[in-house]
C-alpha cells in the first residue's frame, strides 16, 4: 500500500551513509560532510518571529537566530558533527498560521517545537510530527537526551513517519509553508506539498477535536475563531499524540492510562485525518494532490485493518436528512411557540439512536439546508453571521458529525457571497473574494452540475471519496472508499437568476453523472452514493428536468441515491406508487436503493445496504429503505421524540436572537389594535391590513401596470382570529408593534395577490362574505344570534376603498346595499383592482369568479411582511391616519327583539374606540372567558 | 427562328438563371426551415442552458430556430424572458408565446390564453382567451381554464355540462388548479351535488401537488374540524406552514402525496 515507506525505511537505516537517497527537492536526510549551515523551516502553518536554537545533545548551543518573514532561518553550525537538537521557541510577538481556523494565532513563550537530527544537514523541517519523535525519545531515555544516538533518532523519526505520515520520505523534510495568502493549488504532490497537507489536516483535526471535547468554547462566543484559537488546538493535539505514541502504541492511551480530554479517538483517527486531508487538498492542493488523498495515499496508519476478500460482507446504513430549511429548534418564530412537527433538534435524537443501532453508518444531508425560517433570515439579513462564526445550521450539523452534504436550490437564495462565506468555499466568483477562510461546515459539500463562469469548473467539489473503516459481522475492520456526488435542480438558473446570471451555469443531472461517476470509480470509489436534490419522476428525461432521480438511477455505477426537494417520502408504500421501475416498499428506483426523507427535520431516512466484495469489486447485495419520523400519533394526540439537548444548547443564542428579532418593535401604535369586534363593524385591525396592502399594490401598479393606473385600488381583509374554539383574538396594545404582533394579526403565511374585477364581482364578493350572518327577523321578539357559528371568520372579507351597508334582515345574496365608490353607486361594469391574498384570489373559500383568472399581480412578498414593511415606513400608527374609517356598517332596521353575539370580556369601550357605536354589553359570561353583546340596528 | 433565339438568348438565359437561383434559394430556405423544425427537444433544452450560460451564439441559434417556427424554441425564448418581472420582458415573453402558439405549441397557447384571460400584459380579451385555450388541445391546465370559462359563460356561450366534463377531465389528468376548483364545487354544492367526502378527496389531491390554497384549506379544516376532519392542531400547523412555503417558494415542486 505504501511503496514509498519501504524506500524511506532503507534511507533511515542508511542515514549515516554519504549516498543520497534521492528526493527531487533535495530534502534528504543524509548529512553532507563538512556542511556548515542549517536552514531551519518550521511549520504548524507558517511560523513567524519565533526563536530557533540548534544544540548538540549535551545541551551546548551551536547556533541561534530568529525566524524571518520567509518563515525560515539559516544558521551557521561551524564544524559540527553528531546528532543535533533543533528548538523552535515561542515568545511575545511570535505567531503561526492555523489551517484549521484559517487564522493567525499566537505562538507564545512556553510553546516549543523540537526536531532531532541524526547529524548535520542542509535543511530541516520542524513540525508537530518531529516533536512527537522528540517526545518519544525523551520518554524512552527517561529524559537523558545525551544518551540518544543517531540510530535512535533515525528510528524514532521513522517510526513516527510510518505511523502518522507514511506518504513522506523523511520526517525531517521541509514542508511547504502555508499562510493566509496561500491560494488554491499551492500544494502539489511532492514531498513539501504532502508534508504541508498533512500539517494542514492535523490543524483541522485539532480544531474539530477541541470543538467536540469542549463545545461550550465556541458555542457562546461571537468570535468562535478567537475562542478556539486561544487554546492553540494544533499544538494541544500534537502534545496528546506525543504522549500517546511515547510507548510506540497509538491507542489513545499514555501507557495504559487513557488520555483525558482527548482531542481525538485513536480508532477513527485514520478516517478523521482522511476527511481533513481531503478538505485541505481541495482548499490548497492541486488536482494530483486531491487524487492522492482520494486514493487513500496519505493517511496515518489505520489500526488493525484487514483486507477485503471474496465474500466479505458489510452491513452499512446511510442515514440522511433533506430539506431541513434551517428548522433547528422545534419552534414557530411567527407564533413564538413550540412546534413539534419539525426541528433538527429532534432528528438529532433519531440520528444518535440509529448510530447506536447501526455502527457502520454514514450521515448525509441533501441540501435546502441554510434557508427557510426566521432564524435563517436573522443570520443572513438581520444580524449577519460573521466570518469567524459558524452558521447555526452548520454548527449543529458539525456537532452531529455529518460525513458529507449536498447543495440544493435554496442555498442560493441569499446570494453567492453569503453562500461562499458560510460554506467556507473558495468560489472563484466575482464578489466573493473577501469571503475566504471563514468558519463553515467541517464536512465536505459536493455539487457536480453547477459551474463557475469564470473558470468553467464546478462551484463546489463535484464529488469526494471518503475513506472509511467498517466492521464485518465477525469484527474485522475493513477499509472502504465511499464516493459521494451531489446534484442540484437546473431550475436554479431561473429561480435564482438574479443571484446567478453571468456567474454560474448548470448542466443536466444525468449529464453530470455520466461525466463524474466514471471518474469516481477510476479514483478508487468502492461504492458511489448520489445526493440528488430532486425528486422521482418518470416523465421523459430532459437536461433541465427538476426531478431527475428516476433517470439518474439509470446511470451505471451508482449504488444508492439520497433524494429530496419534493418534500415527500420514499419508500412509504404510498407515494410514487404505480410507476414502472419504482418499488415504493423496498425503496428501489430502477433497481437503485433510494430514500427520500421528508423535510424540516420531520424524518430521518435510513437506507440499509448490504455490500459484498466479489473479489474484484463491492456490490450491493441487499437493501431496505426506512423512514423514521420524529413524531407519531397516540390516539388524537401528536407526540414527538425528546429533543437533543446539546443541539438546542448550541444554538441557544441564535434562537433567542431570532425571538428578539421577531419581538422587537418595527413601529409603534398610538391606539389599541384588536379583532374583538372585527366581525361586527369596521375596525382598525382590518384597516391596517388593508392600508398596507393597498399601498403596496398602488406602487406596483404605478411601476408595472401603468395601463391600469387610473383604476381604483381597493383592499380586502378578514379577521383571522375571532376566538374560534377559544383560540383568542388579536389584541395589540398601545406601544411597540413587532413582527410577532403582525403575525398574530395576519395569522396565515399567504402571499399578496391583486385581482381586477368588475362591480358585479365586487358585490358578489361582499355578498359571499355577508353570509357570515344569520338572517335576522325584524318581528321576532326572542333573542337572535347575529353570527352563524359555522361560518369561518377568515371568510368575512371587508373591502376598504368602497362604502357599503350589510342588511342582515335580507336573505343571503342580497344583503349588500348602497355599494358606492367615491360617493357614487358602483356600476356593474366598473373596473376595480382589489388587493388580497393567494388563497382568496385562487378560489379559497369559494368566492364566485375568483379562481386565479382575475389575478393581475402575484407578489413575491407575504402579506405579513408587507404589513411589517408598511408599519416600518409609517413609524407611528395614529387613529387619524390608520384608524377605522367606518366605510361599512349594518343597514339600519327596527327590530322587535335583540340581536346578540359573543366577544371578548367586557370590551364595549374597545368598540367605542374603534368608532363602533351600536354594540352594547348585555352580560359577562360566568367564567369571564368573554361577554355577550347586543347589536342595535336602529343606530 | 434561330435569329429570334439568338437575339434573345442572353435575356432568356439570365431569366433562366434567375429562376433557377430563386428556386434554389427557396429550396434551400425550406431545407433550412425543415432542418430547424427537425431539431429535437433535447437540442432546444441544451440551447436553453447555453443561453443561461451566455455561451457564444446560444441565443442567436435559439432565436433563429424560434423564427423558423420551432414550437419548443419559441416557448423556450418566452420562458427565458418571462423570468424577469419587468413589463418589457413580460411583453417579449408574450410575443414569443404567441409565436409558439401559432407554431402549434400547446403550452404556449395556454400561456397566451392566460394572458388574455388575466389582462395583465395585454388588455383582457375573453374571446381570445377561449380561442387560445381551445387551441391548446388536451393540455390539462388549458382544459381547466376553458372549463371555468364555459361554466361562467365568459368569452362565449355558457355550457355548464361541457364545462363540468372538462373540469373533471383536467383534474383527472393532474391539473392541481382543476382539482382545487372541483373540490370547491363539491364543497359548496355549486353546479354539483354537495359532497364533503369528494371535496376532501380533491382538496387532498391538489394538496399533494403542493397547491397552496388546497394546503391552506386543509390546514384550516384541521384547525376547525371542517370537511368531516377531526380537529388536529398539529396537522393544521404543519399544513399551514407548508401552504406558506408553497406560496412563497413560487417554484412548483411536483407530487408530494401527503395523504
Amino acid at each position: 500500500m505504501y511503496p514509498i515507506h519501504k524506500k524511506a525505511a532503507l534511507c533511515a537505516t542508511l542515514a549515516l551513509a554519504l549516498s543520497a537517497c534521492g528526493g527531487s527537492d533535495g530534502n534528504n536526510a543524509t548529512p553532507a560532510a563538512g556542511s556548515t549551515s542549517l536552514q531551519v523551516q518550521p511549520s504548524l502553518g507558517q511560523i513567524s518571529n519565533a526563536d530557533v536554537t540548534v544544540k548538540s545533545l549535551d545541551g551546548k548551543v551551536i547556533g541561534s537566530g530568529s525566524i524571518d518573514a520567509s518563515g525560515a532561518v539559516k544558521l551557521g553550525l561551524g564544524n559540527v558533527s553528531g546528532p543535533l537538537l533543533v528548538e523552535v521557541s515561542g515568545k511575545a510577538g511570535a505567531r503561526y498560521y492555523d489551517e484549521g481556523l484559517n487564522a493567525e494565532l499566537d505562538f507564545p513563550a512556553g510553546e516549543t517545537l523540537h526536531a532531532l537530527l541524526p547529524g548535520a544537514q542542509a535543511q530541516v523541517g520542524v513540525t508537530p510530527l518531529t516533536e512527537i519523535a522528540y517526545q518519544r525519545l525523551l520518554a524512552n531515555k527517561s529524559g537523558k537526551l545525551a544518551e540518544v544516538t543517531a540510530a535512535d533518532i533515525g528510528k524514532a523519526n521513522d517510526d513516527v513517519r510510518v505511523q502518522f505520515a507514511p506518504e513522506l520520505k523523511n520526517l525531517l523534510s521541509v514542508p511547504k509553508l502555508v499562510n493566509a495568502r496561500t491560494g488554491a493549488g499551492a500544494l502539489d504532490d511532492d514531498e513539501a506539498g504532502r508534508y504541508a497537507l498533512k500539517l494542514a489536516a492535523l490543524a483541522k483535526a485539532g480544531v474539530q477535536g477541541l470543538d467536540e471535547s469542549k463545545p461550550e468554547l465556541a458555542a457562546g462566543a461571537d468570535d468562535a475563531k478567537a475562542a478556539l484559537g486561544a487554546q492553540r488546538p494544533m499544538l494541544a493535539l500534537g502534545r496528546q499524540l506525543g504522549r500517546d505514541f511515547a510507548d510506540g502504541q497509538f491507542d489513545g492511551k499514555e501507557g495504559s492510562k487513557a488520555l483525558s480530554e482527548a482531542l481525538y479517538n485513536a480508532d477513527d483517527f485514520h478516517d478523521r485525518i482522511q476527511d481533513k486531508l481531503l478538505q485541505a487538498a481541495q482548499q490548497l492542493g492541486t488536482a494530483r494532490l486531491v487524487e492522492l488523498v482520494q486514493q487513500g495515499g496519505a493517511m496515518p496508519r489505520g489500526n488493525a485493518l484487514s483486507r477485503a476478500e471474496k465474500g466479505t460482507q458489510l452491513d452499512l446504513a446511510i442515514l440522511q436528512t433533506t430539506d431541513l430549511h434551517t428548522n433547528i429548534k422545534s419552534y414557530d418564530y411567527y407564533k413564538t411557540q413550540d412546534d413539534i412537527t419539525l426541528g433538527f433538534e429532534r432528528t438529532a435524537t433519531l440520528i444518535d439512536k440509529a448510530r447506536a443501532e447501526l455502527p457502520n453508518n454514514l450521515l448525509f444531508d441533501n441540501g435546502d439546508t441554510i434557508q427557510g425560517t426566521s432564524l435563517s433570515d436573522y443570520q443572513a439579513l438581520v444580524s449577519p453571521v460573521s466570518c469567524n462564526a459558524t452558521l447555526a445550521q452548520y454548527k449543529v450539523m458539525n456537532l452531529m458529525r455529518y460525513d458529507a452534504g449536498n447543495v440544493g436550490n435554496h442555498e442560493f437564495n441569499y446570494g453567492l457571497p453569503f453562500l461562499a462565506q458560510v460554506t467556507g468555499a473558495a468560489m472563484r466568483v466575482p464578489g466573493t473574494e473577501d469571503r475566504k477562510g471563514c468558519m463553515g461546515p467541517r464536512f465536505p459539500l459536493v455539487l457536480s452540475n453547477a459551474y463557475a463562469v469564470s473558470d468553467k469548473q464546478p462551484l463546489f467539489a463535484p464529488y469526494v471519496i471518503l475513506n472509511r473503516t467498517f466492521r464485518t459481522a465477525d469484527g474485522k475492520r475493513i477499509p472502504l472508499k465511499v464516493g459521494v456526488i451531489g446534484f442540484a435542480p437546473p431550475g436554479i438558473m431561473s429561480w435564482d437568476k438574479r443571484n446567478l446570471d453571468g456567474k454560474v451555469y448548470v448542466e443536466g443531472v444525468k449529464e453530470a453523472a455520466e461525466k463524474y461517476v466514471p471518474a469516481m470509480r477510476k479514483a478508487g470509489a468502492d461504492i458511489v452514493v448520489a445526493l440528488s436534490h430532486g425528486g422521482i419522476s418518470a416523465a421523459p428525461y430532459s437536461p433541465d428536468m427538476e426531478n431527475a432521480v428516476y433517470h439518474l438511477a439509470k446511470v451505471p455505477g451508482i449504488d444508492a441515491i439520497v433524494s429530496g426537494h419534493s418534500h415527500s417520502y420514499f419508500p412509504d408504500g404510498k407515494n410514487y406508487a404505480g410507476i414502472a421501475g419504482v418499488d415504493n416498499v423496498k425503496g428501489l428506483v430502477n433497481g437503485v436503493p433510494t430514500v427520500m426523507a421528508g423535510f424540516w427535520g420531520n424524518t430521518l431516512g435510513v437506507l440499509k445496504l448490504g455490500v459484498t466484495y466479489d473479489g474484484a469489486q463491492w456490490k450491493v447485495t441487499q437493501s431496505q429503505g426506512e423512514l423514521r419520523s420524529i413524531n407519531s400519533k397516540v390516539g388524537n394526540d401528536t407526540v414527538a421524540v425528546a429533543p437533543h439537548a446539546a443541539v438546542g444548547k448550541l444554538v441557544q443564542k441564535e434562537h433567542e436572537g431570532t425571538i428578539r428579532y421577531v419581538s422587537t418593535p418595527v413601529g409603534t401604535t398610538e391606539f389599541r389594535i384588536s379583532s374583538f369586534f372585527s366581525q361586527v363593524g369596521d375596525t382598525a385591525a382590518m384597516q391596517l391590513i388593508n392600508a398596507a396592502q393597498k399601498d403596496y399594490v398602488e406602487r406596483y401598479v404605478k411601476a408595472s401596470l401603468p395601463q391600469y393606473a387610473n383604476l381604483p385600488v381597493l383592499s380586502a381583509a378578514a379577521p383571522f382570529k375571532a376566538n374560534y374554539r377559544g383560540t383568542g383574538y388579536t389584541d395589540i396594545p398601545v406601544g411597540g408593534v413587532a413582527i410577532r404582533n403582525v403575525a398574530d394579526l395576519y395569522l396565515y403565511p399567504n402571499t399578496l395577490q391583486a385581482v381586477k374585477i368588475d362591480g358585479t364581482a365586487l358585490k358578489a364578493w361582499l355578498e359571499k362574505a355577508a353570509e357570515q350572518f344569520n338572517q335576522i327577523s325584524p318581528t321576532q321578539t326572542a333573542d337572535q344570534q347575529l353570527i352563524n357559528g359555522s361560518f369561518p371568520s377568515y371568510n368575512f372579507d371587508q373591502i376598504d376603498g368602497v362604502q357599503y351597508e350589510i342588511d342582515v334582515t335580507r336573505p343571503k345574496g342580497s344583503r349588500i346595499v348602497n355599494l358606492r365608490w367615491n360617493g357614487q353607486p358602483v356600476a356593474a361594469g366598473q373596473q376595480f383592482i382589489v388587493a388580497t391574498n393567494n388563497y382568496r384570489a385562487s378560489g379559497g373559500g369559494g368566492f364566485a369568479s375568483l379562481d386565479g383568472s382575475k389575478t393581475i399581480f402575484d407578489a413575491p412578498d407575504a402579506n405579513r411582511d408587507i404589513i411589517v414593511a408598511y408599519i416600518k415606513a409609517q413609524k407611528t400608527l395614529t387613529r387619524a391616519a390608520q384608524g377605522a374609517d367606518g366605510n361599512w356598517h349594518f343597514a339600519r332596521a327596527t327590530l322587535a327583539g335583540r340581536v346578540l353575539f359573543e366577544s371578548a370580556y367586557d370590551a364595549e369601550a374597545v368598540a367605542r374606540a374603534d368608532g363602533i357605536a351600536n354594540v352594547f354589553k348585555v352580560e359577562d359570561k360566568a367564567d369571564r372567558s368573554g361577554s355577550i353583546y347586543k347589536l342595535d340596528l336602529s343606530l | 427562328m434561330w435569329a429570334l433565339i439568338r437575339r434573345w438568348r442572353w435575356p432568356v438565359m439570365l431569366l433562366l438563371v434567375a429562376l433557377a437561383a430563386a428556386a434554389g434559394l427557396s429550396a434551400s430556405a425550406s431545407a433550412q426551415r425543415r432542418a430547424a423544425l427537425a431539431q429535437p427537444a433535447s437540442a432546444i433544452r441544451q440551447l436553453r442552458f447555453d443561453v443561461q450560460a451566455h455561451r457564444e451564439g446560444g441565443e442567436r441559434t435559439l432565436r433563429q430556430l424560434a423564427d423558423y417556427g420551432h414550437p419548443l424554441a419559441a416557448r423556450t425564448m418566452a420562458e427565458l424572458a418571462a423570468v424577469d418581472p419587468t413589463p418589457d420582458a413580460q411583453q417579449r415573453a408574450l410575443d414569443w408565446y404567441r409565436r409558439g402558439a401559432r407554431s402549434g405549441d400547446a403550452e404556449s397557447a395556454y400561456r397566451l390564453g392566460l394572458a388574455y384571460l388575466q389582462g395583465r400584459t395585454l388588455p383582457g380579451d375573453p374571446l381570445a382567451a377561449r380561442h387560445w385555450f381551445e387551441r391548446a388541445g388536451t393540455l390539462p391546465a388549458a382544459r381547466h381554464r376553458l372549463a371555468m370559462m364555459l361554466l361562467r359563460g365568459e368569452g362565449g356561450v355558457a355550457d355548464p355540462v361541457l364545462g363540468q366534463q372538462w373540469l373533471a377531465q383536467a383534474a383527472a389528468d393532474g391539473d392541481a388548479d382543476a382539482m382545487f376548483a372541483l373540490a370547491n364545487r363539491y364543497r359548496d354544492g355549486d353546479g354539483l351535488p354537495h359532497d364533503e367526502a369528494l371535496a376532501l378527496y380533491w382538496y387532498q389531491a391538489a394538496a399533494s401537488d403542493e397547491h397552496p390554497a388546497a394546503l391552506q384549506t386543509l390546514s384550516l379544516a384541521y384547525a376547525r374540524g371542517e370537511l368531516g376532519l377531526p380537529v388536529d392542531p398539529a396537522q393544521a400547523q404543519f399544513l399551514g406552514e407548508y401552504a406558506g412555503h408553497a406560496a412563497k417558494c413560487h417554484t412548483p415542486h411536483t407530487r408530494v402525496a401527503l395523504f
